[in-house]
């Protein structure tokens, strides 16, 4: 994920083996800009601690976005945000699956009833009035589906219907 | 927007369009002979990502399967409805193909017609699949001195 002037600046955000989320900002001492020759230089620092407040770093990171310059996670209790936006599943669901672009995620929850269920959610951002601090964000449902059974992959794809050819 | 959904037993690829239904649109049957009450070949490779692959009118799914090949084949429309032609299997290596895709939004504002021609996938290498006049072609990305930043697209 990249951010900062020049896309020099950046977080990767990590599974480890042992199912925990790591969380690295990278850094380029030269700029990246589109079309440069870049030498491949990274610096590299493990900025998990800094987040363990906004995060829920003690599960997988089943997908990960950048949105409004936060760090969206999707791990199988729920989605985070920060300390304040967070959504999680009941006792009874776990999400399998998850794909995200920009603000638009879906998921595949399982019930313990046996039911797997497709959803689909946005991430709803406000720019605050004036003298207000920080964006407004929150999440909306937009829909669901159940499946017949688990799916092996899931893939969200952003469409302009008056450039796509098929639909 | 659009939801790819892959199964297995049998495998077959589902796509949803995400209103409030999130009704199937079209589904694709990669072992069409398989009746869906017979559990599949339990050897056979399951589909563990998905890609897209579109421009200059042609469009492209790109199924990484869990053993080291790739589907790829071309959506084709007919009146309203959508299928799957051309099926070809690529083969990278042994392990699982990745899929590696920005999650940051993709969508041009303003800007004309869309592309996304070019992805990166990886199986034990790093390949660069392209669509260029309408054709796949796939190259191994060879590291050496010189290294061209590209970005596909930035919220930033």
């Amino acid at each position: 994920m990249t951010c900062g002037k020049e896309n020099s600046e950046g977080r990767i955000v990590v599974t480890m083996t042992y199912n925990e989320t790591k969380i690295l900002r990278w850094t380029s001492p030269e700029p990246r800009s589109n079309n440069m020759i870049w030498s491949g230089d990274l610096e590299i620092d493990d900025i998990t601690p800094t987040l363990a407040n906004h995060l829920s770093l003690s599960e997988p990171t089943l997908a990960t976005s950048l949105v409004a310059g936060s760090i969206l996670q999707i791990t199988p209790s729920g989605m985070y945000f920060n300390d304040t936006v967070r959504k999680q599943v009941s006792a009874q669901e776990r999400i399998v699956q998850a794909s995200v672009v920009g603000k638009d995620i879906i998921l595949v929850v399982y019930n313990d009833s046996g039911v797997w269920t497709l959803w689909s959610i946005t991430v709803d951002v406000t720019h605050p009035s004036e003298g207000s601090q920080g964006d407004d964000i929150s999440f909306s449902f937009k829909g669901q589906i159940d499946l017949p059974r688990e799916p092996s992959a899931i893939r969200l794809i952003h469409f302009q219907y008056s450039s796509f050819h098929l639909l | 927007m659009v939801a790819f959904v892959a199964y297995h037993y049998p495998r077959k690829l589902v796509i949803h369009h995400l209103t409030d239904t999130m009704d199937p649109i079209t589904q694709f049957h990669l072992d069409p002979e398989t009746p869906n009450d017979t559990p599949e070949d339990p050897r056979a490779s399951e589909i563990h990502s998905i890609d897209v692959i579109y421009g200059q009118g042609h469009t492209y799914v790109l199924l990484g399967m869990r053993h080291g090949s790739m589907i790829s084949c071309k959506l084709d429309r007919m009146d309203n409805s959508i299928s799957f032609v051309e099926p070809q299997t690529t083969k990278f290596g042994q392990s699982q193909v990745e899929f590696i895709t920005a999650t940051h939004d993709e969508v041009q504002r303003n800007l004309g017609p869309m592309e996304r021609n070019s992805v990166f996938v990886r199986c034990e290498y790093l390949w660069q699949i392209t669509l260029k006049d309408g054709v796949l072609k796939i190259n191994e990305v060879l590291f050496d001195d010189i290294r061209m930043v590209f970005r596909i697209g930035c919220e930033f």
